[in-house]
């Protein structure tokens, strides 16, 4: 079955969607913040990334340029509740770099297996 | 010659005897008149004998001294009327007259009753055979003339003194106009001395051209007639060095002369400072007059002693409409209890305000007409107890701060609203993530399935809120575009009639067609706002829902009172309904967020709070008037893009055409057809598809039929972006114009960064989209 790299500084929301697709029957690896997202991710590549925007650390932006430039196959869906500028704002700049989905905080768990089913198929 | 006889010598003798005897008698006669004469001369004489004895005095003489002859016969004039200090002087009188001088002198002499008289005398010697025997003395009474000329001299100096005292310049002027004589303030006053003056010059000399006739016409006729002629008057004088003096004159002729006595006072001084004063008043009443205060001084005992016309403007009341104080207050307030607290404020200002303090008070006046103006009233307590009053309208300024606090206040609730926007989201994603877990874990048929679907649902209406505090808050990003709101104001209103009920009826009037900067969307937002409150206050009653959209310029007297508005052209629509209106109290706070008059449930306070934050962005302004039971009225101010207005019509303007072989994608149906109807009049070829996945199929193909691709963005499956990217994978040179929607966003930088070439908004304006693809297909070529 694939395997998922949760990023996010939340640890309540990690955990849920953890639950979510351990419920679909995928693997789950997770880190809290881009920096050890991206170290997990270097020691065992994930068939799909699910990054947060605002972070501590590591933001998900930079996150992505630097999985993207490593990694060009890496598939990734950012997600946002947004910051001042509001959350599309963020995910738009995440769609113009090369994300291959984006979802804005909060969304319904069949628009996320919609997205992932979507990326591993 | 014979010897005469006896007898003749005789005879001789008798007649030599008569002769003499006749003569004796003759000059018996003749010292007989001459006695009498002297007797009664009124000439007082006195006869002395050789030893200074009087002899005789005549009658004049006994009257004048008030001795009697016989009294005096015998005596020295020393013992009768040369006493006491007098006695040396008649004595070397006396003497010289006896030594045979005649003497001639005055003096003064006692009556008999020891006062004096003044006299003239003279003394003559009475000579017999050459020998002194004698001597008269004869005195005359001069006290009378002495006492004229003593008067005369007297009165000489007074007049005199007053002429050089007055403290006025004088002169007193002949008939022919020459100077007869100044005084010293003369001299001073023209410069030259008396000398120089008197006898010599004229006063018309001394008299500015402009005055030379009028003073000489005066003279003449005082000439001819000396009451004729102004008693006084004011000229101008020049003196010695050419100084022009502002004078005074008043003037009389001397009685019984043709002599003018003038008296004049430099009054240059004086009417400078009059000439200050009138200027320095008419500098004050320009001041209080132009000023935008209105200004009143009232007496002590509340009468009107000065009002302002601007006073009057500000409130309508004339001076007869408010004859005094009391009066003032009646209509001014007429509210009873309002008044007496005014009063009461006035009256102790009144008694324990120093001269000169301000006492800055803030009263509701009403106008003559009924309106209200909120008045700052500065008093300041005159010397002598009158009160100097300026009144200030302070009724914009109060609007414009309570606007501004306003203005700052719903800046402040979006500056949090935003920052907690972000936390909000992640919180409710967990909310709902859990939430749904949770209902897969329940067994089937579980209540507890319906409990988290109410969670989930309100997860939901939450997420719908931060969406709406974003808006608010101006912190979504919106994309403004040149938009003819028309056509989002008729697309409102046909999505609003099939669910408003037969009872509210819908007019619309709309007239303008100008653009305005905005995003269709909010501009949407806010009709839909703005229409369900309408709807909502007119539900129970029915009624008229009226929207306008109409072309105005706003003048500045307008924006003044309008914080947040410029001057300029708008756009201005207006949403009006004949609801219940919404309650004076209420009315401040309509554009808070969470304020609503709708019962609960029905609303979430957030429309007007979410419209007010639309319509600021865009630089815009809204007003609410409201009457209950009335309605409600709400007028959208959005700026006018002028460049737009003063565009030619569009049918002048051929459009760009061409005969290139277009590929447009939408899933719309509707869409598809417009879109291929307008490229069609544009003379392109036009094939068309509603699936991205369609799309795609035809592309592939046959990639080299096609010179452009237009797609819609939000497509289901697959975006316009991501066939966009799959159509170059198939052909990198095929160019592809994005079109995008109300409410996708995508900027020129992220569009070009995706390798599309161009992007259009929709609703699609022709000229643009035909400018558009003439670009493109272009710049294609010269490739």
């Amino acid at each position: 079955m694939a395997l998922i790299l949760i990023i996010d500084d939340d640890d309540l929301f990690r955990a849920m969607l953890r639950q979510m697709l351990e419920r679909e029957g995928y693997e789950v690896v997770d880190a809290p913040d881009g920096k050890e997202g991206i170290r997990l991710y270097r020691m065992k590549p994930t068939d799909l990334i699910i990054t947060d925007i605002i972070m501590p650390e590591r933001e998900g932006l930079e996150t992505i340029v630097e999985l993207q430039r490593d990694f060009p196959e890496v598939k990734i869906i950012a997600m946002s509740g947004g910051g001042r500028v509001g959350p599309e704002n963020y995910l738009k700049i995440a769609k113009g770099m090369g994300v291959q989905f984006t979802l804005e905080k909060p969304f319904q768990r069949v628009e996320l297996l919609e997205a992932v089913q979507e990326l591993l198929k | 010659m014979c010897k005469p006889t006896y007898e003749e010598l005789e005879q001789k003798v008798k007649e030599l005897e008569k002769e003499a005897s006749k003569r004796k008698q003759a000059e018996e006669k003749l010292e007989q008149h001459l006695a009498s004469l002297l007797h009664y001369s009124s000439l007082a004489i006195i006869t002395l004998n050789d030893k200074q004895r009087i002899i005789s005095c005549n009658r004049y003489f006994e009257n004048l001294f008030q001795f009697e002859e016989t009294e005096i016969l015998g005596k020295k004039l020393d013992q009768v009327i040369a006493r006491k200090e007098y006695i040396k002087d008649a004595m070397s009188y006396t003497k010289k007259t006896l030594r045979g001088e005649a003497i001639h002198g005055t003096g003064r002499r006692y009556r008999k009753d020891g006062t004096l008289i003044d006299v003239e005398f003279v003394g003559v010697p009475v000579v017999i055979e050459g020998k002194v025997v004698g001597a008269y003395g004869i005195y005359l009474d001069v006290t009378a003339r002495k006492h004229d000329e003593e008067a005369l001299r007297e009165s000489r100096d007074a007049y005199q003194t007053i002429f050089e005292t007055t403290g006025t310049a004088m002169l007193i002027g002949e008939e022919d106009t020459t100077i007869f004589m100044i005084n010293k303030e003369f001299e001073k006053l023209c410069g030259y001395s008396k000398e120089e003056v008197e006898g010599k010059k004229s006063w018309i000399e001394f008299l500015v051209k402009a005055d030379l006739e009028r003073l000489k016409g005066y003279h003449n006729v005082r000439m001819t007639d000396p009451n004729a002629g102004p008693p006084y008057y004011e000229f101008q004088f020049i003196d010695k060095q050419g100084n022009v003096k502002d004078c005074f004159i008043t003037l009389s002729l001397i009685p019984g002369t043709k002599k003018t006595v003038g008296s004049l006072i430099d009054i240059t001084e004086r009417k400078q400072a009059e000439e200050a004063l009138k200027k320095s008043e008419e500098r004050f009443r320009v001041l209080v007059e132009e000023s935008p205060l209105g200004v009143f001084l009232i007496d002590k005992d509340g009468h009107y002693r000065y009002i302002s016309p601007k006073f009057i403007e500000m409130f309508g009341y004339t001076r007869g409409d408010i004859p005094n104080g009391r009066v003032w207050f009646r209509k001014a307030y007429p509210d009873q209890e309002y008044r007496d607290k005014v009063v009461s404020a006035w009256m102790s200002d009144r008694s324990d305000s120093e001269v000169g303090e301000h006492r800055p008070r803030i009263f509701t006046v009403t106008c003559k007409d009924g309106s209200k103006k909120i008045i700052q009233f500065r008093a300041v307590t005159m010397e002598g107890g009158d009160q100097f009053v300026i009144c200030e309208d302070i009724t914009e300024q109060q609007n414009l701060e309570a606007q501004l606090i306003q203005a700052q206040r719903m800046e402040a609730i979006g500056t949090l609203a935003g920052g907690i926007a972000h936390d909000f989201n992640n919180i409710l994603a967990v909310v709902i993530g859990y939430s749904e877990l949770a209902k897969m874990k329940v067994p089937e048929g579980s209540d507890v399935i319906s409990d988290l679907d109410e969670v989930l649902k309100a997860g939901n209406r939450a997420k719908n809120l931060v969406q709406q505090i974003l808006t608010f808050s101006h912190q979504r990003e919106e994309e403004k575009k040149p938009l003819q709101i028309h056509f989002i104001v008729k697309e409102a209103l046909k999505l609003l009639r099939p669910s408003l009920p037969a009872t509210i009826e819908i007019r619309q009037n709309i007239t303008s067609a100008s653009a305005v900067l905005a995003d269709p969307t909010q501009i949407h937002q806010v009709m839909m706002n703005l229409c369900t409150n309408a709807y909502h206050a007119m539900r129970d009653t029915g009624g008229v829902l009226e929207v306008s959209l109409s072309d105005v310029e706003l003048a500045s007297d307008f924006t003044a009172r309008h914080l947040e508005i410029h001057p300029g052209p708008y756009v201005k629509l207006t949403i009006s309904d004949t609801g219940h209106g919404i309650e004076k109290k209420g009315i401040d706070k309509i554009f808070d967020p969470y304020f609503t008059t709708k019962e609960k449930g029905e609303g979430t306070g957030m429309g007007l709070a979410v419209v007010h934050g639309i319509v600021k962005t865009y630089g815009g302004g809204i007003t609410v008037y409201s009457e209950l039971e009335k309605g409600t009225t709400f007028h959208v101010y959005l700026p006018r893009i002028e460049r737009e207005v003063t565009a030619e019509p569009e049918e002048m303007i051929p459009l760009p055409m061409g005969k290139e072989q277009i590929l447009f994608v939408d899933d719309e149906p509707a869409i598809v057809d417009i879109g291929k109807s307008m490229l069609e009049q544009m003379g392109y070829k036009v094939e068309v598809r509603t699936s991205p996945i369609e799309a795609h199929e035809a592309f592939r193909t046959q990639p080299d039929k096609f010179d452009l691709v237009i797609t819609d963005m939000t497509m289901p499956k697959v975006t316009g972006d991501e066939l966009a990217k799959e159509l170059m994978a198939i052909r990198p040179d095929i160019p592809i114009i994005l079109c995008t929607g109300f409410s996708e966003r995508i900027t020129e930088e992220m569009a070009k960064a995706l390798g599309i070439k161009a992007f259009v908004m929709k609703p699609f304006v022709i000229h643009d989209l035909a400018n558009t693809i003439r670009r493109i297909l272009d710049q294609e070529k010269e490739k």
